[in-house]
């Protein structure tokens, strides 16, 4: 009889720790990149004087909050071939990850800007400061404290949210489990490592958010 | 490319997909609230000046948010079978997301206590409310106005997580789609509709809640 | 002058989005073969969570009898092969966005399905048997299972058959392979219908299961782009010059240490 099933082995820790690799370089890049696409969100969405800007950022944000990413990165990659327009593989899977990372992250900035006080903001416009000055030296400063732990906690669910990079090809994590899986079918052992490594990369991420919160409130 | 669409192998299963969108509803509704009734016992917990449990509600909301839903899937549909308990897959889909909602709704609720200032609830002592008006005025409602928009959040997160429960053949939209696809292969129509679904589903779950928020907080939020 | 390039940097972006458009549509008009025979790469989507069609080595490598015919494929063409593992999700995405040229997945050739893909001639047959368990004596065959719980993997041709075959069973349907196999092994599921090397490899393994006969006979085809006629008969001439010479049979032989249930159709 052929041999049509392989016994799990250190080789497959390895394949796993390869996956892991491509996970964080994921996710690091759609982090850093969505975090531009954020600032500019968060600024649209708290320009009150602008309101087409306000309703543009606010339809995006719902439209990448309210679709699964599994869809999005579906549609960046097939959706627009169909339509004639071929996207590397890699621009195909980074574009709906950062944009879904500037949607999320956005509303954390704006939720950062509109914790400043409007005392603040008029005391500062009647000290004639620009709208880039005032952004810089009065909001910046406060916003930037309240937006990281959340920033934090949403770089675990952005952790998690790369696995679903494997519908355009890329083996990262989880995928990796289930090539694993699939060939010992020892889908237990396997998954239960794929959420070992994804807790080790995550917890400390989770614990980091955490120690930032309690030396805000000490500052505050 | 030229590709013909045939959107008419949707359409004309259109029952199939709403069948399938009412499940998701469904699971994710339950498993919301019951994730909530968790979350609240798991936020006092974690407030609590009891170290074993106050350790108990760390680990939980740890474990947790920290691996991914679909390995917590396994381990409850598989893994329970070691303990003796073999469920079914929908049971088993309601459980875990409602294990999964309930550790993050515990961060959400937590932070929402913790908000309250001590000295509020002197205040309102001092003024001569009752224990009952204190709670009710004091406590229950700034925490509710606090987390409701994040709750909003967590649940629309929720029921779009819920798509992962096709994994372990627990039948609902996306399942209810993939087997369309599994018969005809018309993928992109059928990736499309399920995504307008969802669509409509968590813009419905985020405009119910915040019509339930104004009226209960009479606070405009538009929509959440 | 700041608006000026402003507007120029836009104009350039839907350059190139044109640009893109326009090349995409310009290659779509020459057949698949020549595209083939010019890159010298055969781009191949293929499944491999279906043992023995379709798996990894433990390189993490594609092997099986899948991606034997693959090879095979190359071979004739003299060209190298790329292979692009597919899920279900991505499989028919993949083949009509030109972005493989083939898919061999053990797809059964439904008439359904050929609306969308177009199916070459099938390169193999085996048959789908019953797996279950000794204890379940009032199970016998596919007949018994009204009310029963069958798993299967969604959309395989196991999941076809049962589907029209036990049509009061309750079928339930996993993504992949490995998962259907050990729901059925924690009897989360009465009985699954597989193909007929791997429910032989089980019983041996476990004393408790055992076999409860023949389903159905399966067959798969190569799954290619409907419109594009010089590659589909290129791959059927294929077919029949290496089926007359019994190659297939061969093949599968290998992958599944039984005979080949029932010779190709051939029309």
């Amino acid at each position: 009889m052929p041999e049509i099933f392989i016994a799990f082995s250190y080789k497959d820790v390895l394949f796993l720790l390869q996956g892991a690799l491509v996970t964080v370089a994921l996710c690091a890049m759609a982090f850093s990149c969505g975090l531009v696409v954020a600032l500019a969100i968060g600024l649209m969405r708290t320009a009150r004087r602008l309101r087409p800007l306000q309703w543009v950022a606010g339809a995006y944000v719902e439209v990448f909050r309210g679709t699964p990413l599994l869809m999005q990165i579906f549609i960046a990659y097939f959706g627009l071939s169909i339509l004639g327009l071929n996207l590397p593989r890699f621009v195909a899977v980074s574009v709906p990850l950062i944009l879904f990372t500037g949607a999320f992250m956005g509303e954390i900035v704006r939720a950062g800007i509109e914790a400043i006080p409007r005392g603040q903001w008029e005391a500062g416009w009647s000290l004639g400061m620009t709208y880039g000055q005032l952004m810089r030296y009065v909001v910046a400063p406060t916003a930037v404290r309240i937006m990281i732990p959340p920033s934090v906690g949403f770089l675990v669910q952005l952790v998690k949210g790369t696995s679903l990079a494997y519908v355009v090809g890329y083996v990262e994590l989880t995928r990796a489990g289930y090539i694993i899986s699939q060939s010992t079918y020892a889908t237990m052992l396997v998954f239960t490592l794929v959420g070992a490594i994804y807790f080790g990369i995550n917890y400390p991420l989770s614990l980091a958010s955490q120690r930032l919160e309690v030396r805000l409130k000490r500052h505050a | 490319m030229t590709y013909t669409f045939h959107w008419e192998v949707p359409l004309q299963n259109l029952p199939l997909f709403l069948w399938g969108a009412l499940a998701t509803l469904e699971i994710s509704g339950i498993a919301v609230l019951l994730g909530l009734l968790i979350a609240t016992c798991g936020a006092l917990a974690r407030l609590s000046k009891h170290r074993l449990l106050r350790g108990a509600a760390t680990v939980y909301v740890e474990v947790i948010r920290n691996t991914p839903f679909l390995v917590q899937l396994f381990y409850v549909y598989f893994g329970l079978v070691v303990v003796g308990i073999n469920l079914e897959a929908f049971s088993v889909a309601i459980l875990t997301l409602t294990i999964n909602c309930g550790a993050y709704c515990t961060e959400i609720i937590r932070a929402g206590i913790q908000s309250i200032h001590r000295g509020q609830t002197e205040a309102g002592l001092s003024l001569g409310m009752t224990q009952w008006q204190v709670f009710r005025y004091v406590i229950l409602m700034p925490t509710l106005r606090v987390v409701w928009p994040p709750l909003a959040s967590q649940f629309i997160a929720t029921m779009l997580g819920s798509s992962v429960v096709s994994q372990i053949s627990a039948e609902e939209l996306t399942y209810a789609g993939m087997f369309l696809e599994s018969r005809t292969f018309r993928t992109f129509e059928i990736f499309f509709a399920i995504a307008i679904l969802y669509f409509v589903m968590a813009r419905l779950f985020s405009f119910l809640f915040s019509l339930t928020g104004q009226k209960v907080f009479r606070e405009a939020w538009g929509q959440l | 002058m700041r608006r000026h390039g402003r507007s120029w940097g836009w104009i350039a972006v839907l350059g190139i989005v044109l640009a893109l458009a326009w090349t995409a549509s310009a290659s779509a008009a020459e057949s698949t073969l020549d595209q083939v025979l010019k890159r010298g790469k055969l781009l191949v989507g293929i499944g491999l969570g279906a043992p023995p069609f379709g798996m990894y080595d433990a390189d993490k490598k594609p092997t099986g009898y899948d991606v034997d015919l693959a090879k095979l494929i190359a071979e004739e063409l003299k060209v190298e092969i790329e292979w692009v593992d597919t899920t279900s999700v991505n499989r028919i995405p993949y083949l009509l966005t030109n972005k493989v040229d083939l898919v061999i997945a053990t797809f059964g050739n439904t008439p359904e399905r050929a609306k969308q893909v177009a199916f070459t001639k099938p390169y193999s047959s085996w048959n789908l048997v019953l797996l279950g368990w000794k204890k379940d004596r009032n199970i016998k065959s596919y007949k018994d299972l009204k009310g029963k719980t069958v798993a299967v993997t969604r959309g395989t041709t196991q999941d076809i058959a049962i589907t029209k075959l036990a049509p009061e069973a309750k079928i339930v349907r996993y993504e992949d392979d490995p998962v259907a196999m050990l729901a059925f092994e924690q009897k989360k599921a009465d009985v699954m219908p597989t193909a007929e090397v791997l429910a032989l490899k089980k019983v041996k393994e476990n004393k408790d299961m055992e076999i409860k006969g023949l389903v159905s006979r399966s067959w798969a085809a190569i799954g290619v782009r409907r419109g594009d006629p010089d590659w589909l008969q290129w791959l059927n001439t294929f077919m029949d010059w290496h089926g007359g010479q019994g190659k297939f049979a061969e093949l599968f032989e290998k992958w599944n240490g039984v005979q080949m249930p029932v010779a190709l159709p051939r029309w």
